[in-house]
């Protein structure tokens, strides 16, 4: 609203009263020493004029404000009209381009298949185009993987923002694991951790191979069982054992003094196949000889030597100690790393005829687990 | 008091329905609007003292300020303070 601002040199409200009396309306009166400023509505300005000069009040009339007052002043001006009107078309202008496309919330889907369909409805930089943003979200959502899409324009951008369809969820079909924990062993149990249905043992508890460990289920309240997955680590006490017999006579096969030799020469090995080795028990011995007087050439040397079993005694209390030694380190190569060796011990039983060496490790290990 | 404002009165209707006299806003003690006045008789930051047609209504407060007059209402800004009638 234009105003006019007027200074009057009697500064009682008397002034005041006679104007708006005479319907002008008076805004923000300010009392100074010697004199009285306010303002009035342009359009009063002639009828406040007039009735000051009526009643013989002296008045100033200071400043006029508002926007129809600054087009009169500046109506003239014709370079500043020129400047607003080029400012409001650029403007004009300016709100109808679109210059960028933003696209934001793409992490799985391809940003130009994306780029592609919105290119179909726009492509910047564009002016006095008209975008279907509804039409633009519906094509966006029909991309595979693109769950949901909002377009906006803010300014000379037009701005996509979209929602990826989550990923499918791993379905793990656990109906093939609804197995109880078996024992792999005959053991006595050491330790016990269940992770996932009901542990059927105690600590100290002896139990079969196969028997039940930990059971495939849980119970929700007295009467209702559930099924789960059956889960843990079961630890016991497992006697690893080998045993051997040993008589006091031994078979060994001594050499009777009788050889038999041939030669392998390389392109000639046709030659040796017929022949047979005229011993029913051997021993060979292999070497390579270099054959020939100008010609030298390298051939492999086979030596048979006839053999024939023979009964000895042995002393079966030395025999007996080497083979515990052996056993032992047999078993040993056998046992996992992650086995927790406990103890381990022999027995000799002495028959009528031969000995008995039995072997025993005690080792802690694993043996029920999912 | 005139007789209609009298009706509206004994009959409890809304006040908003008067008609004529003085009605007098107070907007959180910061703004007062004064309608049916009969002038503005004395002024000064700290005292407005408004002519009614039969009294006077004094307004104390500070900073006070005519955010604009006319024959039929003057509206007031300022931390009022004290609003009293003076009967000629």
């Amino acid at each position: 609203m234009s105003k006019v601002k007027f200074s009057i040199r009697n500064k009682s409200c008397f002034s005041i009263n006679i104007l708006i009396k005479k319907g002008v309306t008076v805004a923000k009166p300010r009392f100074y020493k010697d004199r009285l400023e306010f303002f009035v509505r342009l359009k009063e300005q002639y009828l406040c004029q007039k009735i000051l000069e009526e009643y013989n009040i002296e008045y100033k009339v200071l400043s006029k404000r508002g926007a129809f007052v600054f087009m009169q002043r500046n109506l003239n001006r014709a370079g500043l009209i020129v400047g607003f009107v080029a400012a409001v078309i650029m403007l004009f202008v300016y709100s109808n381009c679109i210059f960028n496309l933003n696209i934001e919330g793409l992490e799985e889907v391809d940003k130009e298949i994306v780029l592609e369909t919105a290119y179909e409805h726009i492509k910047p930089p564009s002016v006095f185009k008209k975008v279907d943003i509804k039409k633009l979200e519906e094509d966006i959502i029909k991309i595979e993987g693109i769950a949901n899409a909002a377009v906006e324009k803010g300014g000379t951008t037009i701005n996509i923002t979209i929602l990826e369809e989550l990923p499918l969820p791993n379905i793990e079909d656990i109906k093939d694991e609804l197995k109880d924990i078996t024992s792999k062993y005959d053991s006595v149990i050491t330790r016990i951790t269940v992770t996932g249905g009901t542990p059927l043992v105690k600590k100290g508890q002896a139990v079969k191979k196969g028997q039940k460990l930990i059971g495939a289920y849980i119970y929700s309240d007295e009467n209702t069982t559930v099924y789960t997955k059956a889960g843990g680590q079961v630890y016991g006490k497992v006697w690893l054992t080998k045993s051997k017999t040993i008589y006091p006579q031994k078979l060994v096969y001594v050499r009777t003094g009788k050889i038999y030799s041939e030669y392998n020469i390389p392109f000639f090995n046709w030659i040796n196949k017929k022949k047979k080795v005229p011993f029913s028990h051997y021993e060979t011995k292999t070497e390579k000889v270099v054959l020939g007087g100008g010609m030298k050439f390298e051939a492999e040397k086979i030596t048979y030597f006839e053999t024939v079993p023979k009964k000895i005694d042995i002393d079966v209390l030395k025999e007996a100690e080497v083979e515990i030694i052996e056993l032992f380190d047999r078993l040993e190569e056998e046992m996992d790393e992650d086995m927790k060796r406990v103890r381990k011990w022999f027995d000799i039983k002495r028959l009528d005829k031969s000995v008995k060496i039995d072997i025993y490790y005690e080792v802690e290990m694993l043996i029920g687990e999912q | 008091m005139s007789i209609y404002n009298n009706l509206v009165f004994n009959t409890n209707m809304p006040l908003k329905d008067s008609i004529g006299g003085v009605r007098v806003m107070l907007v959180d003690f910061s703004g007062i609007l004064v309608e049916g006045h009969k002038g503005l008789f004395r002024y000064s930051p700290n005292a407005i003292i408004i002519q009614l047609k039969n009294a006077r209504l004094i307004l104390e407060g500070e900073n006070l300020d005519i955010a604009h007059i006319n024959s039929d209402e003057i509206y007031i800004k300022g931390d009022i303070k004290l609003i009293t009638r003076e009967d000629k």
